[in-house]
C-alpha cells in the first residue's frame, strides 16, 4: 500500500463567476521512502494540491471531490479534530515563507520546545529541550543556536530550524512548498543535500513542490508536473533525464537554460494558461502545444500508463486511433 | 482568483457611486434653486407658532413662528457651500504639502510633523470655538476658513505618509531611470496613485466641515443672519422644541446632515471600489 | 571591441543605522568595469554582493561613493538636469515589472510619457503600436489601451521593455528581469532581449543570480561576490573552468540534473553559511575549502590569469578541476 494515494482530486476556490478549479482530478501517490515532486508553474494548482492534503486551504478554497488516502485512511473525511493527530505527527509541512513566520520575539529553544510539547504532552520540558538539541544536530546547526531569535541567524539557517521542526514528532511525509526558492543556490544546495540525507536516516517520504524542474530532477525519485489544474505527466526521475514525454514537459525542461552543452536558442513556450473558471475541453495544453492533433481540441487526453510513469495525451494514443482521427477529419 | 471577487465589487461600487451622487444632486439643486423650492422667503415669521406640519406648512412652524421647511431649505445652501469650499481649501493645501513633504523629507516634513502633532494633542473643536469667538465678524467666509485651516494638517500628515510609501515603490524609479523631472514624477505619476487616499480625505473633511459649521452654529457662534442646519437645530434646542415635541423641528435638519455626510460617503467609497477595480490585482500581486 | 561604458573604482559605503551599532557596510568595493559595443556582459552574484547596487550607481540613481561612470568617455551626469540626458544612453528594465509598472496607467501612457519627453512631437500612439509590435506585444492594438492589471507578468514586462527601447538607449541594464516571471515566459524575454540587441545595436548588462541564465545571454561574465568582483572573463571560459573557489562552488550548487558531478564536493555546510565576511583578505575564505594562512593578511588583488581573464585569488584554481580535489580535511579556517 502506497503512504499517499490522491485520486481524482479536486479543489475550487468559490468565485462570482462561478468556481475557479484550481485542481481538477489530480492522482497520484507517494510510495514510503520516496520523494516525490510536484512541478508546474505559477497557477497550476501544485501548491493548492499541497495545501489541501495538509488541510491548510482557508477562505474561498474547498475541496470539492476525490479522495486523499493516507496510510489507508481517508483524510478527507476525517473532523478537523480528528485530523489534528495526523497533522505534524504524520503529515508535517514546510511552506516557503515558514523561515520568516518564525516567531521573532521567542528563542529558537523555545520555539523548538513549544512545537514538541503541542503534540506530545506528556514530554517533560528537560526532555523536550534535550530533543531540540538533537534535532539542531540533525540539521547541521550548532546548539549554542538554540539560545539565538530568528533574525540573529541566517535564512539558510532560519529554514534549517523550520525543517528541524517538521522532523520533531518523526513524520511520515513532508511536504515542502519550495522550500528553498527564497534562498541563494549555494545555501540551497546544501539544504537539499540534508534533506535526501535525513531521508535516508529517517525513511520519510517528501512531497516536494517547485517550479524549479532542474532541482526537482536532482532530488526526486518520481515527478509530477502539473498544466493548468491537471497532471499532465507522471515520470520517473530517469525517465525525464532521457527526455520527457509530455509536450509541456518538454517545453519546461527547453525552458531552463543549462550550463554544459552547446548554447542553443531556447524556445520557452509561448502563450498563456487558460482560464480555470471555464477550462477549456479537451488537452487543457493544446493552445500551446506544437503537436497539438484535431482531436486534442475535444476528446479528453488519452492516457498512457507503464512503468516509467502516467502520460495525459492523444500523442501516445494507439496507431489506429491516429488513423481514425486523420480521417474522421481531413 | 482575486479577480473574481472584484467583480461584486465593481457592482456594488457603482451603485454607491450613483446613491451617492444622486443624494448630492438633490442638495445642489436644492441650494441652487432656494428662492423656488422654499414656499416663504427667508426669516418670515409672519405665522403662527408651533404650528404642526401640513399642507400649508410642511414642516410646520417653530416657536418664532417661521416655517421650518423653508428655513430647511436656505439652510440648504449654507451647509452646501461649507462643505464643499472647505473641502476644496482643505484637499489643496494638503495635497500640495502632503506630496511634497513625502517626496522631498526634508524640514518641511519634519516641520509638518511637528505642527500636527502638537495639534493632535489640542481639541479641535474647542480650538475652532476659540479662534471663531475671536474673529471680528463670524460670517459664511470665517467659518469655512476656520474648518479649511484646521483640516488640512492631517490631510497632509496622512497624504505625506502615503507619498512615502509611494516613493519607494519601483515605477518611481523607473521614471527616473526614464529621466522624468522630480516635478513630473510628483504629479503625473504619484499622484493619480493617491487618489484614493485624497478622496477618502476630502469625504471626510466635508462631512467634518458639515458638521462642524453645524456644530459651531449650534452653540451660537455661528452667523446669526445665516440660516443652516446648524443654526436650526441651535434654534429648536434654544426653545426647548423637545419638550414641545416638536420633533419637526429637530428631526428634519438633523436627518438632512447625516443624509448628505452620507451622500458623500457612498461617493467615496463607490469610487474607492471602482479604482481598486480599475487597478486590479497588480497591486496585490 | 570599443569600449562604451567604462565604470572606474566605483565603490558604495552606506551608513548601517540602528542605535546600538554604528557602522558602516561597503556594499560595493572598488569595482571596475567596461562594456563594449554591441557586447552583452553578465554581472553574476547572490544576494546582497551588490550587484544591484552597482547597477544603481551606472543609471545615476545611486552616487558612489568613490570612483566614476563613463559613457563614451565622458561622465555620466547624476544631476537631475542630466536626468535626460543620462536617460537616452542608459536604460533598465527592472526585476519586478509588478511593481515598475504605473497600475494607473494604461500601456498607451506607459510607453508614449517618455516618448514624448524625449522630443516626440504630437500624438504617440502610432509609435507605441510599433513598439508593442517590436516587443512582441501583437496585435498591438488589443494591448495598446489596456491597463497593468490586464497584463500577465510577461506582458508587463514586455511592456515595460518597450518603453525603454522607445527612448532609444545604447545600453539597456536589465537586473533579473526574469525573476518573477515563470521560467517558459522569462525565457522569451531572454530571446526577446538578445533579439532587440542585435537589432538596434545595443549593448546589454545582464544582471543575475543565475549562471545558466548569464551563460546563455552573455559573450563575457563578471562574477560578484561580498561587494567585490571575484573573476572576470569570457562566460564559456570562466563557466567551463572556474579560477576562483567562489565560481565553482557557485557552479556547483547551481542545479543541472545532465551534468556531471564531482562526488562530495562541499561547500556549503551552515556554519561556513553563517560565518561572517571578514573586511579584510579575501572575503570568502571562511568558506572556501582551499584558504591558507596568507588568504587573511592582505587585500587580494585582482589578477590576469590570461589575456582576457582576471581573477581575485591567490591561489586560483587550475583549469582541469580533477587536479584539484577539494581537500576536505585539511580545513584551515574557522
Amino acid at each position: 500500500m502506497s503512504l499517499l494515494e490522491i485520486n481524482d482530486l479536486r479543489i475550487e476556490y468559490v468565485s462570482a463567476r462561478g468556481p475557479f478549479k484550481a485542481v481538477d482530478g489530480v492522482s497520484f501517490t507517494i510510495e514510503r521512502g520516496e520523494i516525490f515532486g510536484l512541478a508546474g508553474e505559477s497557477g497550476c494548482g501544485k501548491s493548492t494540491t499541497a495545501y489541501g492534503i495538509g488541510r491548510l486551504l482557508r477562505g474561498p478554497a474547498r475541496i470539492a471531490g476525490g479522495s486523499i488516502r493516507f496510510d489507508g485512511t481517508e483524510l478527507t473525511e476525517l473532523s478537523d479534530a480528528q485530523f489534528d493527530a495526523y497533522r505534524w505527527a504524520r503529515i508535517s509541512i514546510v511552506l516557503q515563507s515558514a523561515m520568516n513566520n518564525l516567531n521573532p520575539v521567542m528563542k529558537i529553544k523555545e520555539q523548538l520546545i513549544d512545537a514538541i510539547l503541542a503534540h506530545r504532552k506528556a514530554t517533560l520540558r528537560s526532555d523536550a529541550l534535550r530533543q531540540a538539541g538533537e534535532l539542531m544536530e540533525l540539521v547541521d546547526l550548532p546548539k549554542d543556536r538554540l539560545e539565538r531569535f530568528p533574525h540573529e541567524l541566517s535564512g539558510g539557517m532560519r529554514q534549517r530550524v523550520v525543517i528541524a521542526m517538521a522532523l520533531a514528532l518523526r513524520p511520515e511525509l513532508i511536504i515542502m512548498d519550495e522550500p528553498t526558492t527564497a534562498l541563494d543556490v549555494i545555501t540551497q544546495k546544501g539544504i537539499i543535500d540534508k534533506i535526501i540525507e535525513l531521508k535516508r536516516a529517517f525513511g520519510f517520504s517528501v512531497l516536494f513542490i517547485t517550479h524549479d524542474l532542474p532541482l526537482m530532477l536532482e532530488i526526486c525519485d518520481r515527478i509530477g508536473v502539473m498544466y493548468a489544474g491537471r497532471i499532465a505527466e507522471i515520470a520517473t526521475r530517469e525517465r525525464m533525464l532521457a527526455g520527457a514525454r509530455h509536450p509541456y514537459t518538454q517545453g519546461l525542461l527547453r525552458s531552463f537554460p543549462s550550463l554544459t552543452g552547446p548554447r542553443v536558442r531556447l524556445e520557452g513556450i509561448p502563450g498563456s494558461t487558460p482560464d480555470l473558471i471555464a477550462p477549456p475541453q479537451g488537452c487543457r495544453f493544446r493552445e500551446r502545444c506544437p503537436h497539438a492533433l484535431p482531436q486534442c481540441g475535444n476528446e479528453a487526453p488519452f492516457v498512457l500508463e507503464d512503468r516509467d510513469g502516467r502520460v495525459s495525451c492523444h500523442l501516445y494514443a494507439k496507431e489506429e486511433a491516429f488513423d481514425e482521427a486523420a480521417v474522421a477529419s481531413p | 482568483m482575486r479577480n473574481k471577487r472584484t467583480l461584486p465589487r465593481e457592482r456594488s461600487g457603482k451603485a454607491k457611486l450613483w446613491g451617492g451622487a444622486c443624494i448630492l444632486l438633490i442638495f445642489a439643486a436644492v441650494s441652487l434653486a432656494t428662492a423656488q423650492i422654499a414656499p416663504y422667503p427667508k426669516n418670515d415669521m409672519e405665522f403662527e407658532v408651533w404650528l404642526k406640519p401640513s399642507a400649508a406648512h410642511l414642516l410646520g412652524t417653530d416657536s418664532y413662528g417661521q416655517d421650518v421647511f423653508s428655513q430647511l431649505v436656505y439652510g440648504t445652501r449654507t451647509s452646501f457651500l461649507v462643505g464643499v469650499l472647505a473641502g476644496l481649501i482643505t484637499t489643496i493645501i494638503g495635497v500640495l504639502v502632503g506630496v511634497t513633504a513625502g517626496f522631498y523629507r526634508r524640514w518641511v516634513s519634519d516641520a509638518l510633523m511637528f505642527v500636527v502633532d502638537l495639534l493632535l494633542i489640542i481639541p479641535v473643536m474647542a480650538l475652532m470655538i476659540i479662534l471663531a469667538s475671536f474673529l471680528p465678524s463670524m460670517g459664511l467666509t470665517s467659518i469655512v476658513l476656520v474648518i479649511g485651516l484646521l483640516s488640512w494638517l492631517y490631510m497632509a500628515r496622512s497624504i505625506r505618509s502615503q507619498t512615502l510609501s509611494e516613493r519607494q515603490r519601483g515605477y518611481v524609479e523607473a521614471a527616473r531611470v526614464a529621466g522624468m523631472s522630480d516635478l513630473s514624477i510628483m504629479l503625473r505619476e504619484i499622484l493619480p496613485n493617491l487618489y484614493p487616499i485624497i478622496l477618502a480625505n476630502l469625504v471626510s473633511v466635508t462631512t467634518h466641515a458639515v458638521l462642524a459649521e453645524a456644530g459651531l452654529s449650534f452653540l451660537g457662534i455661528g452667523d446669526p443672519k445665516n440660516v443652516s442646519w446648524g443654526t436650526i437645530l441651535a434654534l429648536a434646542h434654544a426653545n426647548n422644541a423637545i419638550m414641545y415635541d416638536a420633533w419637526w423641528w429637530i428631526v428634519p435638519p438633523g436627518l438632512a446632515t447625516a443624509l448628505f455626510c452620507f451622500g458623500f460617503i457612498l461617493i467615496g467609497n463607490g469610487s474607492l471600489e471602482r479604482f481598486r477595480h480599475k487597478r486590479g490585482a497588480s497591486q496585490q500581486t | 571591441m570599443k569600449p562604451l561604458l567604462q565604470v572606474h573604482n566605483v565603490s558604495q559605503v552606506y551608513e548601517s543605522g540602528g542605535l546600538l551599532r554604528k557602522g558602516k557596510v561597503r556594499a560595493v568595493r572598488d569595482v571596475s568595469l567596461v562594456l563594449g559595443e554591441g557586447e552583452v556582459l553578465a554581472v553574476v552574484g547572490e544576494s546582497g554582493c551588490g550587484k544591484s547596487t552597482l547597477a544603481r550607481m551606472i543609471l545615476g540613481l545611486l552616487e558612489p561613493t568613490a570612483g566614476r561612470v563613463e559613457f563614451e568617455g565622458r561622465a555620466v551626469d547624476r544631476r537631475r538636469r542630466g536626468r535626460l540626458e543620462t536617460a537616452k544612453r542608459l536604460q533598465m528594465i527592472f526585476q519586478d515589472p509588478f511593481e515598475t509598472i504605473n497600475s494607473n496607467q494604461r500601456v498607451e501612457t506607459v510607453i508614449g510619457r517618455p516618448l514624448q519627453l524625449h522630443g516626440a512631437k504630437g500624438p504617440v500612439r502610432e509609435r507605441v503600436l510599433e513598439l508593442l509590435g517590436q516587443v512582441g506585444l501583437t496585435p498591438a492594438e488589443d494591448y495598446i489601451d489596456k491597463y497593468p492589471s490586464q497584463l500577465s507578468g510577461g506582458q508587463k514586462q514586455r511592456v515595460m521593455i518597450a518603453r525603454a527601447l522607445g527612448i532609444g538607449p545604447r545600453v539597456l541594464i536589465a537586473d533579473e528581469p526574469t525573476s518573477m516571471l515563470d521560467v517558459s515566459i522569462g525565457i522569451g524575454i531572454m530571446n526577446l532581449m538578445l533579439d532587440l540587441k542585435r537589432d538596434n545595436d545595443l549593448s546589454l548588462l545582464w544582471i543575475t543570480h543565475n549562471l545558466g541564465s548569464a551563460r546563455y545571454m552573455s559573450d563575457r561574465i563578471v562574477i560578484m561576490f561580498g561587494g567585490q568582483i571575484v573573476e572576470s572573463g569570457p562566460t564559456e571560459d570562466v563557466i567551463a573552468s572556474p579560477g576562483h573557489p567562489y565560481t565553482r562552488a557557485l557552479l556547483h550548487a547551481s542545479p543541472d540534473p545532465w551534468r556531471q558531478k564531482t562526488e562530495g564536493e562541499k561547500f556549503d555546510d551552515a556554519e561556513r553559511e553563517e560565518s561572517g565576511l571578514p573586511e579584510s583578505g579575501c572575503r570568502f575564505r571562511n568558506r572556501c575549502p582551499w584558504a591558507r594562512e596568507e588568504c587573511g593578511q592582505n587585500e587580494i588583488p585582482l589578477t590576469s590569469l590570461d589575456a582576457e581573464r582576471e581573477v581575485r585569488c591567490l591561489f586560483p584554481l587550475p583549469s582541469d578541476p580533477a587536479s584539484s580535489p577539494l581537500p576536505h580535511e585539511e580545513r584551515t579556517v574557522d
